[in-house]
C-alpha cells in the first residue's frame, strides 16, 4: 500500500490533511472510499481498514477533521460535528479532482456516520455508506459518553471545559452547533437517511453502550430512502478496533459492502483478500512513524522563524 | 431493511483482548475463568491436529474428562523435543504466518508455527493498559515513551522468537533496535538513552540480561553518568543463553542495574517469562514472581514420576496455553519452578510461577535422572 500525504481545505479556508492510499496498480473504475475515523481517533487509526479496501482494490482517503486530534487545522476543545462534514465534504472533493470522477463511497466510524448521512443526503454521486459503530442518534450518544445531558442544558449552565474520551472539550462550539444545525438530532438523521437513495449499512456491537442496535433498525426503518442494512456483532464495547481477530471478522464484511457493486446484503465477504498479520503491524507502526513526522513538520512549519 | 448477523468472537479472544482486569477478580473466579479456556483449546486441538489427538487417544484422555479445575493436569503434555522431531499442527499449512526457532546456538531447535490468530492473540497482550503487566507500564503511550531495543529489528529478527517478540514491543511505543548483524551497537544505544530521556516522559531499555549488563558497563566505561531517574525502565528476558556463567543473582542484577542508570527504584526493572514453545508473556510483579493470565494452566511435575505437584513444589515446569490456535500448546517445559496460587505479596489473586532454573539435558525422554538431580540440588 502506498500512502501519500495531501492537504484538503474546507470552504473557510482551513486545512484538513488527507493520506491518499492507493494499490500499485488499479483498474479505471477502481472504487474511491473516503473514511473518516470517529470522535477522538486518527486517521492512522484505520490504518487495518484502509490496507484491506487497498488490498482489494479501492483507492481510499482518509482524513483527521479540523477542530479534532490529528493533523489538519484546530484543537479538538472547539470540536463541532459541523467541523467534520465540512472536512468530509473537503476529502470528497479532493478525491473527486486527483481522481477525476465523482462516484465515491464513504466508510464512516462512530460519530463520523452522522457527518457521512448529513453529506451523502446533499449529495447524489455518494454511491454508498458503510459505517462501523455508526452513530444515530448524536444527542443520545453524547450524553451517554459524557455522563449528562448537556446539549439540553442552558447556555450559563455548560461548564467550562467537558472531558470527552480523554479529551477536554469545550462545550459551548458543540453545544451551539447542536442548537443551529439540529446536526446532533435523531429527527435530522431521519431527515438525511430518507433523502438518501444510495444503499446505507452499520455494523453495530450488540453491546455497544453508545449506539444501541435497536435505535439503528428503527433509523434504517424510518429512513427507507433506499438499502439499510444493520450487521449485529455479538461482541460489547464501542472501539471494536482494539479486538484484532473481531477486526478480522468485521473487515471481511465491511470491505465487501464498502466495495462492492451489487446490492449490500448480497455481498460476498469470501470474495474478499484479507491483509496479513505482518502487513497489519508493519502498517501500523509505519504509519504511526508518518504520523509523528507529520506533526514534527507542522510544528518546525508553524514555529516563528528565527 | 435488511438485519444480519456476524460470528461471535470466541472467549479466549474476549478476555486476551477485552478490558475486564481478571487481577481483579478472585483466585477461584480466575480458576473457572482458566478451566473454560483451556478445556476449549484442548477441544480445538483434539479436533485439529491428528498427531496430538492420537496422542491424547494413547493418553486416554478426552475433553469430557475436563470437568473440573483439577482436571487441567490431565491433559496430556508434550515434551519441547516433539517440535524438534516433527511438524505439529492444529490450522491449515496456508494458514501459517511464521515458523518460529528458539535463539540457542547449539543443538535441534524446536520449530514452532505460527498463524495469524495465534500472533494477534499474542499481539493483543501487549498493551500498556494489560493486566498482565501489573501496573509496570501505567502511564506509558506511544507519544510519551520509546523503547531501546537490544536486539535485532523485526525485519532482521528472522524467525528468532524471542527477538521477535521483544520486537513486537514496538506497538506500544517507537522503538530503535541497536543489534545489527550480529554487533550490538552499545555506544549508540546509550546516546539514544541519554537524548531520550530528555525528550521523553519514559523510556524503556529491553533486552536479555547479559546484553542489558553490557549496557551497564558501556555507561559506566563512557564516565558520564545516566540519570535514569524515575524515566528509564529496564525491562529483561531470555535468560543468560551461552554466557551462563556470568549470571548474576536478581539481586546483585538489581544493584548494578539500578546503580548503573541511576534509577530511582529497583521496581523499574522486571523480567519476562516466555519460552518459543509459549505464546504468552509471563511478566514479573513488584515481588519478581511471574503472574500466570487465566488462559494459561501453570503446574510443576515431578522429574521422576511425572505426576502433578502440588502447589509451592519445585519440579519441572508445565503450560497449557489457551491462546495458541495454531499448534497444541500443552507443554512440559525446560525450567525448574514452583507454582502457587493465591494472593501474591503483591497484593493481586492469581497463579504466580517463580523460575528456579533451566534443566540441564536436552530432551525428557532418558533425562529423568538429570532432571531429578537439578530439582534436588535446590
Ligand atoms: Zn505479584
Amino acid at each position: 500500500m502506498k500512502t501519500e500525504r495531501l492537504d484538503a481545505w474546507t470552504s473557510e479556508g482551513r486545512r484538513v490533511a488527507v493520506w491518499r492510499s492507493a494499490p500499485e496498480d488499479f483498474a479505471p473504475d477502481a472504487p474511491i472510499v473516503v473514511m473518516s475515523p470517529g470522535f477522538a481517533r486518527r486517521m492512522r487509526d484505520v490504518g487495518s481498514i484502509a490496507l484491506c479496501l487497498v488490498g482489494n482494490g479501492a483507492i481510499v482517503y482518509r482524513f483527521d477533521s479540523i477542530d479534532h486530534i490529528g493533523l489538519s487545522d484546530g484543537d479538538i476543545r472547539n470540536f463541532t460535528l459541523t467541523g467534520m462534514r465540512q472536512s468530509m465534504i473537503a476529502a470528497i472533493e479532493l478525491a473527486r479532482a486527483t481522481e477525476n470522477r465523482r462516484g465515491v463511497r464513504l466508510v464512516a466510524m462512530s460519530l463520523a456516520n452522522l457527518a457521512a448521512y448529513q453529506v451523502a443526503a446533499e449529495d447524489k454521486d455518494i454511491e454508498r455508506i458503510m459505517a462501523l459503530s455508526g452513530v444515530v442518534d448524536g444527542h443520545r450518544t453524547i450524553t451517554e459518553v459524557t455522563g449528562r445531558d448537556y446539549l439540553s442544558m442552558a447556555r450559563e449552565e455548560l461548564p467550562a471545559i467537558l472531558p470527552v474520551m480523554g479529551h477536554d472539550v469545550d462545550p459551548v462550539p458543540l453545544w451551539t452547533d447542536s442548537r443551529e444545525t439540529r446536526c446532533l438530532s435523531y429527527e435530522r438523521t431521519i431527515r438525511s437517511l430518507k433523502a438518501i437513495s444510495a444503499p446505507v449499512a452499520n455494523c453495530v456491537a450488540e453491546g455497544d453502550p453508545w449506539v444501541d442496535v435497536g435505535e439503528c433498525t428503527t433509523a434504517y426503518t424510518d429512513g427507507d430512502g433506499g438499502e439499510r442494512l444493520v450487521i449485529k456483532l455479538p461482541y460489547s464495547g464501542h472501539d471494536l478496533g482494539r479486538n484484532p481477530v473481531a477486526v478480522m471478522t468485521i473487515l471481511e464484511r465491511m470491505a465487501s459492502l464498502a466495495i462492492g457493486n451489487g446490492p449490500m446484503h448480497d455481498a460476498d465477504p469470501q470474495a474478499v483478500l484479507m491483509p496479513t498479520f505482518d502487513a497489519v503491524l508493519e502498517a501500523r507502526i509505519a504509519e504511526r512513524q508518518q504520523d509523528f513526522s507529520e506533526q514534527r513538520a507542522a510544528k518546525t512549519e508553524g514555529s516563528p522563524a528565527v | 431493511m435488511f438485519t444480519q448477523n456476524l460470528a461471535p468472537v470466541s472467549l479466549i479472544d474476549s478476555v486476551v483482548f477485552g478490558d475486564h482486569d481478571w487481577l481483579e477478580n478472585s483466585v477461584e473466579w480466575q480458576a473457572d475463568l482458566r478451566l473454560e479456556l483451556v478445556r476449549e483449546a484442548f477441544a480445538h486441538h483434539l479436533a485439529s491436529c491428528p498427531q496430538y489427538a492420537s496422542f491424547a487417544d494413547r493418553k486416554g484422555v478426552t475433553a469430557e474428562h475436563i470437568q473440573t479445575v483439577d482436571d487441567l493436569v490431565r491433559i496430556p503434555q508434550l515434551p519441547t523435543s516433539v517440535f524438534k522431531r516433527q511438524r505439529v499442527l492444529s490450522v491449515p499449512p496456508d494458514e501459517i504466518v511464521m515458523n518460529f526457532t528458539s535463539s540457542g546456538t547449539s543443538g535441534t531447535k524446536s520449530v514452532i508455527h505460527r498463524d495469524g490468530v495465534t500472533l494477534h492473540r499474542l499481539c493483543g497482550m501487549m498493551r500498556s493498559d494489560s493486566p498482565l503487566f501489573g501496573n509496570y507500564l501505567d502511564g506509558m503511550d506511544e507519544t510519551n515513551s520509546t523503547i531501546i531495543n537490544l536486539g535485532p529489528s523485526r525485519s532482521d529478527s528472522g524467525n528468532v522468537w524471542f527477538s521477535y517478540v521483544m520486537s513486537l514491543l514496538e506497538q506500544m511505543a517507537p522503538m530503535q533496535s541497536y543489534v545489527v548483524g550480529s554487533d550490538l551497537l552499545l555506544k549508540e544505544a546509550v546516546d539514544d538513552v541519554r537524548r531520550s530521556l530528555v525528550e521523553m516522559d519514559k523510556v524503556f531499555v529491553v533486552g536479555p540480561p547479559f546484553l542489558v549488563s553490557d549496557f551497564c558497563q558501556e555507561v559506566i566505561g563512557a564516565g558520564a553518568p545516566l540519570e535514569g531517574g524515575d524515566s528509564l525502565f529496564v525491562f529483561t528476558g531470555g535468560g543468560w543463553k551461552n554466557r551462563e556463567s556470568e549470571r548474576m543473582d536478581r539481586h546483585e542484577f538489581n544493584k548494578v542495574v539500578g546503580e548503573a542508570l541511576s534509577l530511582a527504584d529497583p521496581l523499574q526493572i522486571r523480567d519476562v517469562f516466555n519460552q518459543v514453545e509459549l505464546n504468552t508473556l509471563l511478566v514479573e510483579c513488584e515481588h519478581h514472581r511471574k503472574h500466570v493470565p487465566p488462559w494459561v494452566h501453570a503446574f510443576t511435575r515431578d522429574p521422576v514420576t511425572f505426576e502433578p505437584l502440588p502447589d509451592g513444589e519445585a519440579g519441572v515446569l508445565c503450560f497449557s496455553d489457551a491462546t495458541a490456535k495454531s499448534y497444541p500448546c500443552f507443554l512440559v517445559g525446560d525450567d525448574v519452578a514452583r507454582v502457587l496460587s493465591g494472593v501474591c505479596d503483591c497484593g493481586r489473586p492469581g497463579v504466580t510461577m517463580e523460575l528456579v532454573r533451566r534443566l540441564r539435558g536436552s530432551s525428557h525422554a532418558g533425562c529423568a535422572e538429570t532432571i531429578r538431580s537439578t530439582v534436588q540440588a535446590d
